[in-house]
């Protein structure tokens, strides 16, 4: 047994002792703090700097990571003052071809949403079947380009690949345009731009300015909250609407109801009779050759006559070039001598062939299974198709800002890397609270 | 076995709880920097192998019904192992190879002082043949100090480590991932000096070892480019057995083949399996074959001289 004074000496030694480790520890920890994290930062520039160009990296905290699926690990990219310039999402996604997993970094910018680039995590291990080339590949067609990202939508792959899609036969390549004469109660003129590119339209853009000039756009008022509708804003519903139409190309299967309004765009309850009357005329313009700068033209020629002055000195264009006029107190203007209406197009030209009614003229290009889609006036649909729902991994058609060719012959590989993409814009989506 | 000496102790004119006592103080700083590094997890480790080291020294002690030692060098026994360990080890884990350490190569062996195996390293060798996964349970050090799921799951991520990675600052003060606490080189090396200055260990067994072993490295390095001969002694764990594996006086004993030669022949075992193992290998193996070689040879020596004795005694 010890002595009193042994357990007594002892106890003391043993508290000067923890007194020494501590000492000890914590001196080690402040010598070399400056060393780990000089070399934390370039274990990082490693790993990261090939996705992400930043001058220091710090991994993201958040209860985010874990609820998506897939997201394995997040590092934000700083530049030398502490400014976020980036995120590098490490993504982890199941390999289509052999089912091991497929592990990604994808970097993203801050202020853009662009991808900075793609590549194999360290950890991807697992001998996926999505090769070193073909990241490479699908980083070369989406660097500097805005996520979430589609890809066999483009121009060759719709010559190619894509079956049973609706086109509208006769329309002629180019940009067409068409706006309501009068204007609203609430002073806005809408207007219509939609491209046709190899007989598609591939862009359609649905938007009204205001008779008074000092008055943003509704697109923009609606952003900022000065405009707004029932359901979704403005913005949005005409953002939902316009891609409905590029996905059925085809004004009619919008399946607008007596009431002018639609069930089958999910987001969209605003009014779309002028839409899709405008559309219409568009497309009528654009089988009858009659793009935009016709339009203006016409409609230059139309005020010019009517004030018997130049129309740029009535100060009815407005900064973005557009001629900023409400028809409403010259009902005469666009009526012919036999009392039928008629629209800018006729108006100039004087054709009065019917061009407007797509169903009439239309032949599906790409209907090899029959006419699995048609819309009806009373808003149904025999296949029940609700465009809203369309998406690609998880991320609603109408918000995929960038299509890409993908990989000759390399589906399933295109399609891994694409998904790793997008599930990293999913969650910045929400980390970041970034606006679709 | 051949001998039942209970220690140096006997020598020095110290009783053993004295020097069991000033054992475990000399591994209080290496506690307290194993928890500060790697946090709850470690304390908790420390303090259960320690706990559960004693309660199975008074348990198989009960069943011998022998004698029981202080609860003093349980402790010490139980703090060595979980130093041994990696921080993210288990409990279960833990609890196997105290559970080898003390009930199957202590007590089997005829108790404390009996065996010629440590029961720590056999413990610890155990552990490693067992759960060989484990050895990879490493975590970084200063990170994640809450962090107490590995005592029940285990590490999230097995991981295996590169000193080359690391700046020699971190390396020498053991900011590297490693077992709990044999990264730590100057404290290990403050704890030596602690028990040599409270002559409870003797200088020249750890000296002895570490300092051929610094010998060879060099000349390794030298002849055939090994890996840097400083590099190697601070962050292998080499310092770990100099300082309290050899020092056991269990099994290094002062009689039959000298204590010096047996640092000698723990630190020839050291290179030799530097050369295709790394890791608890150098630190525990040698150890426990140096042991079994003096072992065998105090046995055979005795034996001779048992026979010898009798053929004298048949002479008229």
């Amino acid at each position: 047994m010890l002595s009193r004074e042994k357990i007594i000496r002892f106890t003391f030694e043993g508290a000067a002792l923890v007194v020494f480790g501590i000492i000890i520890s914590l001196l080690a920890m402040v010598l070399t703090d400056s060393s780990t994290n000089r070399r934390i930062q370039n274990g990082y520039r490693q790993s990261f700097g090939t996705v992400l160009d930043a001058t220091s990296y710090e991994p993201v905290q958040s209860p985010l990571i874990k609820a998506y699926s897939g997201v394995e690990y997040v590092y934000e990219g700083l530049d030398e003052d502490g400014n976020p310039v980036g995120y590098i999402v490490a993504v982890s996604v199941v390999d289509r071809a052999t089912g091991l997993p497929l592990e990604l970094l994808v970097g993203v910018d801050h202020n853009t949403a662009e991808l900075t680039g793609i590549a194999r995590a360290a950890e991807d291990t697992r001998g996926s079947s999505v090769t070193d080339d073909d990241i490479a590949q699908i980083e070369q067609q989406i660097t500097g380009q805005q996520i979430p990202v589609a890809y066999g939508i483009s121009e060759n792959m719709q010559e190619q690949d894509i079956t049973g899609v609706p086109v509208l036969a006769g329309l002629n390549d180019g940009i067409y345009y068409a706006q309501n004469l009068e204007a609203d109660r609430s002073g806005y003129i809408d207007y219509v731009e939609i491209s046709i590119e190899n007989g598609f339209i591939t862009s359609v853009q649905w938007d009204a300015f205001n008779v008074d000039m000092n008055i943003k756009n509704r697109r923009q008022s609606a952003l900022d909250g000065v405009y707004s509708v029932s359901g979704l804003d403005w913005a949005t519903q005409s953002y939902l609407l316009c891609h409905a139409l590029i996905d059925v190309q085809d004004p009619d299967l919008l399946a607008m109801k007596s009431d002018g309004t639609t069930d089958i765009v999910d987001g969209v309850t605003v009014n779309i009779r002028t839409f899709i009357d405008l559309v219409n005329e568009c497309i009528g313009n654009s089988r009858a050759g009659f793009d935009k700068d016709m339009y203006f033209a016409g409609l230059q020629e139309i005020t010019d006559s009517l004030f018997a002055a130049d129309f740029e000195s009535l100060g009815i264009v407005n900064d973005e070039g557009f001629i900023v006029f409400s028809f409403e107190d010259y009902p005469g203007v666009f009526v012919t001598e036999d009392g039928t209406g008629v629209n800018v197009r006729q108006k100039v030209t004087g054709d009065m062939t019917d061009y407007t009614s797509p169903s009439a003229v239309g032949l599906y290009r790409y209907n090899e299974e029959g006419s699995s889609v048609t819309g009806s006036e009373d808003g149904v649909r025999e296949d029940a198709t609700s465009y809203g729902n369309d998406s690609i991994d998880g991320i609603p058609i109408s918000q995929i800002k960038t299509y890409i060719d993908g990989i000759d012959g390399r589906i399933a590989a295109t399609s891994d890397i694409v998904t790793a993409v997008n599930t990293s814009y999913r969650f910045l989506k929400d980390y970041l609270n970034w606006m679709a | 076995m051949t001998g039942m000496i209970n220690a140096p102790y006997i020598h020095t004119g110290m009783n053993g709880v004295y020097l069991c006592a000033v054992r475990l103080l000399s591994v209080v700083p290496l506690i307290t920097a194993a928890v500060i590094f790697y946090g709850i997890r470690a304390a908790v480790l420390i303090m259960f192998c320690s706990a559960a080291f004693a309660a199975s020294d008074i348990l198989f002690d009960r069943l011998r019904h022998s004698s029981r030692d202080s609860i003093l060098n349980s402790l010490y026994c139980g703090a060595l192992l979980a130093l041994l360990l990696p921080p993210d080890t288990p409990l279960y884990i833990a609890f196997t190879g105290v559970l080898f350490a003390c009930g199957i190569v202590r007590h089997l062996s005829g108790g404390k002082g009996s065996g010629f195996l440590s029961p720590v390293a056999m413990g610890r060798f155990i552990v490693r043949v067992l759960f060989p996964a484990n050895e990879g349970a490493l975590a970084m050090p200063c990170e994640g100090r809450a962090y107490i799921k590995s005592l029940v799951f285990g590490s999230e991520a097995y991981m295996t480590v590169s000193t080359d990675e690391y700046y020699t600052a971190e390396l020498a003060v053991g900011r590297f991932p490693s077992f709990l606490g044999t990264s730590f080189f100057f404290l290990m090396l403050a704890a030596l000096i602690y028990l040599i200055a409270k002559r409870a260990v003797k200088a020249y067994i750890p000296v002895s070892y570490f300092l051929m072993l610094f010998i060879l490295m060099i000349l390794r390095h030298m002849f055939s480019g090994g890996p840097d001969p400083v590099i190697f002694m601070i962050t292998s764990g080499v310092m770990f057995t100099a300082a309290f594996l050899l020092n056991d006086d269990e099994t290094i004993r002062p009689f039959g083949v000298p204590a010096a030669a047996q640092a000698f022949l723990c630190a020839f075992l050291t290179f030799a399996l530097s050369f295709v193992t790394a890791g608890i290998d150098l630190i525990v193996v040698p150890v426990l074959l140096t042991g079994a070689l003096t072992g065998m040879f105090d046995y055979s020596e005795a034996v001779l001289r048992a026979v010898k004795e009798d053929r004298l005694r048949v002479k008229p």
